[in-house]
């Protein structure tokens, strides 16, 4: 099997816009990467900066008023972007699965726990009452969720947040999904809770050979679970390289910043560092870095000339004008 | 919820259990209406009309409530009656909920145009007095049982379409539905089984309070002469043959306007327990 073989998604130059009140907000601002098998990809950002955007461009969930309005998402060579609705509906919870950040509003509250797992295998694989429950407690177990003959008739609301989340990977994982986008699962989370999540995601990775995207603000998260880190600021994607890269050679200088604002148990001394300022809105037409008002390293041409994606190092791609202006 | 609990608290409440009880009653009677009336409602006896209420007749008959200027039992057509309002009161009401959740449920789960259109509808609807529909409707249809119901449905389909979709518009923002979505579920299913279930507590409520309005309007569309043919005895006819005796029989407005009250006013305090009861906001 060669690469292009193992690609499961391939994000191209997408762009998707959000209509506000006089205007729309460039959410994704031309975001291109790949997610092979097996992988887990990570996609870290500020509040805003495009992160869930772009998982809810590849799932086709925009709100009411965002559109895709260029590029391309191919999963397994298939566009997302221009398949039919039918086609995405019996892709979604089958093929491309997605957990959400709050597990606490993200169950059905009417409905058993058992029932709502089912309803994934009813739906994409046709089992009957019956055959979804065998596979649905096999699920619970999977997900560490024991006694699962009695967890499967409670509600949601007699489960603790790290047992919902729990649940949630149960439903996303029932028909064994090529790719996962993981929206900030630990986020409503406490620490302890959050590694267990985590060590169950990676967990079922090897498991199922599934692709991964996990987006989140955490980027020592990130750092501890992910083959490769795309960094975002203001709807693009600024810095893409290995783990071990990213954190060992940094180049942009907003990756610098954000790894400097990190705590770390090896650099005692002194004060962490805060990227000064806020991510600005991009609504209008983008004029130079969006990221040189707060930028430390900021140049002349910085205000004026839009850095575009060059490749330093193989592998290691830095949007920075700090690396030349063409490719 | 759980259904041990709930007949609990129903145990507890006096308000709850007074309309229960007023409420089974009158389900009860109609139901049972040919075991529990004391004589045919339709038989005439003019040796005995206008009996009072306690009072024998002139040929040996006992009349617990008396009997009205035709000499029919009061109280056989009272039990009778029961039937008519009960039969007019859920029917309507249930169409009404079923008409008006759905319409309520597409409106708020879509959006857009389709729900400026049933929006409009509704108002266009608010603004008609009932009473004019039901004239109109009943004098081109002609008054039978079938036709009082749907006129009855048509004022109430309102309320409920206005609640529920209000209750849609909060309900289809929340995350769950998001994630059902993510799963690959169509818009049938997610308006279904993810949005009714969660708008389905107020509904009930408003069910109950509609069963109560229908039933004073069917009473009210009686008294005008516009429901059930006469032969059948309804509640609302009782009262409108009965107000030109007023100043001599009492019992004959009297009785079945009690009737109505009674059954109106348990039907009401379940309705209100089970409000509260729904309610987490207004329980203490």
């Amino acid at each position: 099997m060669n690469m292009t073989d193992n690609i499961t998604l391939e994000v191209e130059d997408l762009y998707t816009h959000i209509g506000v009140q006089g205007g729309e907000v460039r959410g994704v601002d031309g975001v291109s990467f790949v997610i092979r098998r097996g992988e887990v990809f990570g996609l870290a950002g500020e509040s805003g900066s495009g992160k869930s955007m772009t998982a809810f461009s590849i799932m086709r969930l925009l709100p009411l008023r965002g559109r895709v309005v260029q590029g391309s998402v191919r999963f397994k060579g298939e566009d997302l972007v221009t398949a039919s609705a039918e086609r995405i509906s019996a892709l979604r919870g089958d093929r491309v699965a997605m957990i959400f950040q709050d597990p606490m509003t993200s169950l059905n509250p009417v409905f058993t726990i058992g029932d709502q797992i089912g309803e994934s295998l009813r739906q994409h694989r046709g089992m009957n009452a019956s055959e979804a429950r065998v596979k649905t407690m096999q699920l619970l177990e999977s997900v560490g969720i024991g006694d699962a003959d009695r967890r499967f008739g409670s509600y949601p609301h007699e489960f603790s947040g790290g047992m919902r989340q729990r649940v949630m990977i149960a439903m996303a994982l029932a028909c064994s999904p090529d790719l996962l986008i993981a929206d900030e699962p630990t986020t409503a989370l406490d620490v302890t809770i959050e590694k267990q999540i985590l060590a169950l995601i990676e967990e079922l990775r090897a498991d199922i050979g599934a692709a991964i995207l996990l987006i989140t603000h955490n980027l020592a998260l990130l750092a501890e679970h992910c083959d490769r880190i795309a960094v975002m600021y203001a709807g693009q994607i600024v810095e893409t390289a290995s783990t071990e890269e990213l954190l060992s050679k940094p180049l942009h200088p907003y990756t610098k910043a954000l790894l400097g604002s990190m705590p770390r148990s090896h650099i005692s001394k002194g004060r962490l560092k805060p990227v000064t300022g806020l991510p600005p809105t991009i609504t209008g037409e983008r004029r130079g870095c969006a990221f040189a008002p707060r930028c430390p390293a900021r140049m002349a041409h910085c205000d004026s000339v839009g850095p575009l994606i060059l490749e330093p190092e193989p592998g290691h791609q830095v949007r920075c004008l700090l690396f030349g202006e063409r490719p | 919820m759980e259904g041990h609990n709930f007949f609990r608290e129903m145990l507890r409440s006096r308000k709850a259990m007074f309309g229960v009880c007023v409420v089974s009653l009158i389900v009860l009677s109609a139901i049972f209406s040919p075991w529990l009336a004391p004589y045919d409602p339709g038989t005439q006896n003019l040796i005995g009309r206008l009996a009072k209420p306690l009072a024998t007749t002139a040929d040996g008959r006992f009349h617990l409530l008396g009997t009205d200027q035709l000499g029919r039992d009061i109280l056989s057509r009272l039990i009778y009656g029961a039937r008519v309002s009960l039969l007019v009161g859920t029917v309507a009401s249930l169409i009404a909920g079923t008409l008006g959740v759905t319409l309520g449920l597409i409106a708020g789960y879509f959006g857009g145009r389709i729900d400026a259109m049933i929006m409009r509808l509704c108002d266009v609807q608010l603004a008609l007095p009932y009473i004019l529909i039901a004239i109109s409707v009943l004098a081109l249809l002609g008054n039978g049982l079938i036709n009082i119901i749907i006129v009855l449905s048509l004022t109430q389909w309102v309320t409920y379409a206005r609640v529920v979709r209000s209750g849609t518009l909060s309900v289809k923002e929340k995350e769950f539905v998001l994630a059902a979505k993510a799963l690959g579920f169509g818009s049938p299913k997610i308006m279904l089984r993810y949005v009714l279930p969660n708008v389905f507590a107020p509904v009930i409520v408003i069910a109950t309070f509609s069963v109560a309005q229908t039933i004073i309007a069917e009473s009210a569309l009686s008294f005008l002469g516009l429901s059930v043919p006469p032969s059948i005895p309804s509640w609302g006819g009782m009262l409108a043959d009965g107000r030109t005796y007023l100043v001599v029989a009492w019992w004959l407005a009297t009785l079945p306007g009690l009737a109505i009250t009674f059954t109106v006013i348990g039907v009401n305090l379940f309705g209100d327990w089970l409000r509260d009861h729904l309610d987490p906001k207004l329980q203490v």
